[in-house]
């Protein structure tokens, strides 16, 4: 089949030579196979030896080479051109994952990424059974402790790999880090890479870590900075769905009380509450509910919303016609 | 004549009654029945899943139930109320056993789960079932000139990968229906960075901070490329583009009132009076030309 032709802008940056960033225009050819990787390789090895990026497995394995595509995050390993030219049209601008940071052309320096990561405690902490008490049939015998006791560690069932095993299959590529709006506007948060690394021990029965579920549930860094609007989702090249395990991770800390400021908690709660007295969802009281007294801060808002017609005060409307049904079921499903 | 079951979610029935209005005024001129369903529920809008995640899926099969009766596939008007239901749709046309626990919780309240109601979101409908010449046919008063951004979401058209095929396959980081939409109405699609971001409704009441940022992200770059009005398809976007917009902001509307102006309908018909970003006389100044019954 013939190649088609692709016009490539790629970033160009030096933080040694300290000049302000450009952009260089490459167009090329590429057949229906190629991966953004190898157009890149091929500028490298025949226009500009000087163009700059990571690459290691070349088969989306090591995670090395995440950059974006038009705002996307993409690994460039795996990623048809075909695709990306579909998606976007012939012209493509290449970006290095966080412009902010660049090293050289598409090299970022991912400190705080995987300083996050370490945070998340990346590995298993074994929790022991004392050989006496009544644990997991299946256990394997650790060294012996100080005072003569065997510890046990109690093996996995493959019915509990199920929760972890996608998580298990992180290549730490960043691009999920990359696509998340809040980091750039709350830089402790931790990200969806390094919750999902928590999630993955979390669910580990053979996992003893004391405060994993305390350190994600905290304001600030926590599961509760995350604005729901799954773009890590849409770009892990695992298929892996950060998104899902911070919402199990909210439902973890929910369960534990170990949410912060009670305002998180309260609103989740008041969500439900609110459905089963009307089967819908009045804001309103759910806010009242939720903040309390810091209801004040929202005083003016709330004037110029009651103006235009938005304010439905009475705590029982809107009510679904079904709400007798709705709330039976809830009740059923507790 | 289209007929569809309207899904109407919670939202537009207390905070944001433009949209329904709005939604049914259009829907009428291009033929579409729309059959508000009364008996369901909430989808739970990402926070019941929070929760409790088998409660939102046995609310949202019953949801789909209503019509399924009908015959008709689930029209939503709000993009979170379109990824909650295409999420449960997923899992329950997927996943036997889940449909099997569902269904047998169901069956209590003689329902059943069927799944021949398939989730859309009425941007969708418009675009796949209704013709884009019926819609130009439409214009009276073409927005000509007329710099419009079109401001996405997220939930819309995430995850792509379960709701791809109910979205035209849509990219979720290059979108075009909004845009295709402006041009049909005869307006100036305005580009730039923001239009598939998202606004952070979903922790606005505790993060007000994050959602402010993005708001003022959104509507300052969208004004900086020109735009002059903004619209979205989502009521959860719109509330929060209106609650934390900078104090000289452009027009936020939805799409629905948009096509409304451009189709010549009336001001209150369009719900327009509820929006608290729009000023009556500056949003009529910008229009290139209104017939003298609009300004009453």
């Amino acid at each position: 089949m013939a190649p088609d032709s692709v016009r490539l802008n790629i970033f160009r940056y030096d933080a040694f030579r300290g000049e302000s960033h450009s952009y260089d225009c490459y167009d090329l050819t590429y057949h229906q196979n190629d991966q953004l990787l190898d157009v890149l390789e091929m500028i490298k090895t025949e226009i500009d030896h000087s163009l700059s990026y990571r690459r290691s497995c070349r088969h989306g394995i090591c995670g090395s080479c995440a950059m974006k595509v038009n705002g996307k995050p993409v690994l460039a390993c795996s990623t048809p051109v075909r695709d990306l030219v579909r998606e976007f049209g012939p012209k493509l601008t290449v970006d290095p994952l966080d412009q902010s940071r660049v090293v050289r052309d598409l090299i970022c320096d991912m400190d705080m990424f995987w300083e996050k990561y370490t945070r998340s405690a990346p590995f298993l902490e074994p929790v022991t059974v004392q050989a006496s008490s009544p644990g997991p049939a299946a256990a394997v015998s650790a060294e012996p402790l100080d005072d003569g006791k065997t510890p046990l560690i109690p093996l996995i069932f493959s019915g509990s790999t199920n929760a972890i095993d996608d998580a298990d299959h992180c290549i730490m590529c960043g691009a999920c880090y990359a696509a998340c709006p809040v980091v750039p506007l709350q830089p402790d948060f931790l990200g969806p890479a390094a919750i999902t690394r928590s999630y993955r021990f979390i669910k580990d029965v053979r996992d003893a870590h004391p405060g994993r579920l305390a350190a994600v549930g905290e304001a600030g860094s926590g599961v509760w900075e995350c604005i729901k609007c799954l773009k890590c989702t849409e770009v892990c090249p695992k298929q892996i769905d950060p998104f899902s395990k911070l919402s199990r991770l909210h439902q973890e800390v929910l369960r534990s009380g170990s949410s912060p400021g009670g305002i998180r908690a309260r609103h989740t709660s008041g969500f439900q509450l609110n459905l089963l007295l009307n089967g819908l969802l009045n804001e309103f009281p759910l806010a009242v509910f939720a903040m309390r007294f810091r209801m004040i801060t929202m005083l003016r808002r709330g004037i110029r919303m009651f103006l235009h017609g938005k304010l439905v005060i009475n705590p029982l409307r809107p009510r679904s016609r079904g709400y007798r049904q709705i709330r039976r079921l809830m009740r059923r499903s507790r | 004549m289209n007929r569809y079951a309207l899904y109407p979610g919670c939202n537009p029935q207390m905070a944001e009654p433009e949209l329904l209005k709005a939604t049914y005024a259009v829907a009428e001129v291009l033929g579409i029945e729309l059959i508000k369903l009364d008996r369901v529920s909430c989808c739970g809008g990402a926070h019941l899943q929070d929760r409790n995640a088998f409660q939102s899926l046995l609310l949202n099969a019953r949801n789909f139930t209503f019509a399924e009766r009908l015959q008709m596939d689930l029209v939503t008007i709000c993009n979170t109320c379109q990824y909650i239901l295409a999420e449960a749709y997923h899992t329950l046309t997927t996943d036997t056993y889940t449909r099997k626990q569902i269904n047998t919780r169901l069956e209590g309240e003689n329902l059943t789960f069927q799944g021949t109601s398939r989730p859309r979101n009425f941007l969708y409908v418009l675009r796949e079932d209704i013709d884009r010449t019926a819609v130009r046919q439409q214009v009276r008063r073409p927005l000509r000139g007329l710099k419009i951004a079109p401001f996405y979401g997220c939930h819309l058209y995430s995850p792509s990968m379960i709701q791809a095929v109910y979205t035209d396959n849509e990219s979720p980081w290059n979108p075009g229906s909004l845009e295709d939409l402006i041009s049909d109405l005869g307006g100036d699609p305005v580009d730039y960075p923001s239009r598939n971001q998202c606004c952070g409704f979903h922790s606005s009441l505790y993060n007000p901070r994050t959602s402010h940022d993005l708001v003022h992200q959104i509507i300052g770059q969208a004004r900086e490329n020109g735009a002059r009005v903004l619209i979205t398809p989502c009521p959860l976007c719109h509330a929060n583009l209106e609650a934390f917009a900078p104090g000289k902001s452009i027009p936020i509307l939805y799409y629905q009132q948009l096509m409304g102006l451009a189709f010549g309908l009336p001001w209150k018909s369009l719900g327009l009076q509820h929006n608290m970003s729009v000023r009556k006389r500056e949003l009529l100044d910008l229009l290139p030309v209104v017939p003298e019954f609009l300004r009453r």
